[in-house]
């Protein structure tokens, strides 16, 4: 039901959609040039996010802290997903160790590789990025704590998995 | 994928299943195996048969993305709660999904902190259709949970008609029998079963869930 994020943007502007965009138009318009807005490849109305840069919020529902957060990082898939799990189990025992109860720490991680194709005369060679990008996307939903510290240790346990994709 | 119907002349609303619980009580994985199972026992000539309402309370959904990769045709609602703060969004996509795809069953996944029941007063008042409520209980984390949830845990279960007593399988005799008893202290009228989500879950089960005869 909710759709990405449609933002309007200047020529020139140093936008974070990453595209050069020499007119002024929303996300997905049919404009001339000749640059993909839809953004398809988002996660659930997320805009792109610059790679390394950790975005955490919180907002209060009854007595829940609701924390989201996101990061995009470049590296090798195998050591993001463990870097992932174990920032979630640690970011789960900070919450206990503050007196908090666990709702939920949920996490999911979008991995892009780029291969390119590629022909000039009658065999095609494919190579492929040495990096994926991977794009982490975290929920929480915890209770009993502060939920200034909880978003803080939401914070800091993207950064633990940022460090650790050697970013 | 489900099409588009567009009839003006329907013969029967869909059947609407409202699946709550709290938090990591394993809705999501209960979920998965209850579509299977409606699609399995839909009418075969009803065009679409289940479609998915996932409502998450965070700014951006995880689970709805791992629905879809089950191959699930699934509808969303972010960023607020369907039992309170976006309850005017359930209402307005449960009707649009009634009259634009016409399937058979709606199941609609509360956030874990939702009050299933004002989900249910609300498509009824709004829509004058029928639900049940299904609630998933985590067995593992009851009586830890009991006390300092009290409330929610209380508030989700009243009202329901079936509740799944789920990941049974971390814990002894004693502790599955203790969890009865609380359930039927909130809510007597509810069927309640002892599953495992992530191993078989019996046809009888789902049926019970489906309203019986119904699926």
């Amino acid at each position: 039901m909710n759709g990405h994020n449609h933002h309007q943007h200047m020529h020139d502007e140093n936008c974070s959609c990453g595209h050069d965009h020499t007119q002024e138009h929303f996300h997905g318009d049919n404009c001339s040039c000749g640059h993909d807005h839809t953004h398809d490849g988002n996660i659930s109305g997320v805009q792109e996010d610059g790679i390394g840069v950790v975005y955490t919020e919180y907002h209060l529902h009854d007595e829940a802290r609701v924390i989201s957060g996101r990061l995009t990082v470049a590296g090798a898939y195998d050591a993001v997903k463990k870097a992932v799990s174990h920032a979630l189990e640690q970011y789960a025992e900070a919450v206990r160790e503050a007196g908090g109860i666990v709702g939920h720490i949920k996490a999911s991680c979008q991995v892009m590789t780029v291969e390119m194709f590629s022909v000039t005369e009658s065999n095609v060679s494919v190579k492929t990025a040495p990096q994926q990008e991977i794009r982490i996307i975290l929920a929480a939903i915890v209770f009993l704590i502060e939920p200034e510290k909880a978003e803080e240790l939401a914070r800091k346990a993207l950064e633990t998995v940022c460090d650790s994709a050697g970013i | 994928m489900c099409k588009k119907i567009g009839r003006v002349d329907k013969i029967q609303d869909m059947k609407i299943l409202i699946l709550s619980g709290f938090l990591g009580s394993g809705k999501t994985t209960a979920l998965m195996k209850l579509a299977r199972f409606l699609v399995a026992h839909s009418a075969p000539d009803r065009e679409n048969k289940v479609m998915i309402l996932e409502n998450e309370v965070g700014e951006v959904g995880i689970d709805d993305a791992f629905l879809r990769g089950g191959g699930f045709q699934v509808d969303n609602l972010f960023s607020g709660c369907a039992c309170c703060t976006v309850s005017g969004e359930l209402v307005s996509a449960a009707d649009r999904i009634n009259r634009e795809y016409d399937p058979e069953w709606l199941i609609v996944e509360t956030t874990g902190i939702a009050y299933p029941r004002n989900m249910q007063e609300n498509l009824k008042y709004a829509l004058k259709l029928d639900s049940r409520i299904v609630i998933l209980v985590d067995a593992s984390r009851w009586n830890r949970l009991l006390i300092p949830m009290n409330n929610l845990l209380r508030g989700q279960i009243e009202g329901s008609d079936t509740v799944l007593i789920n990941k049974t399988d971390l814990v002894d005799i004693e502790t599955l029998e203790k969890i009865e008893k609380d359930i039927a202290g909130f809510e007597p009228a509810a069927v309640v079963f002892r599953i495992s989500a992530l191993g078989d879950i019996p046809p009888e089960v789902w049926r019970k869930v489906a309203g019986e005869c119904e699926a």
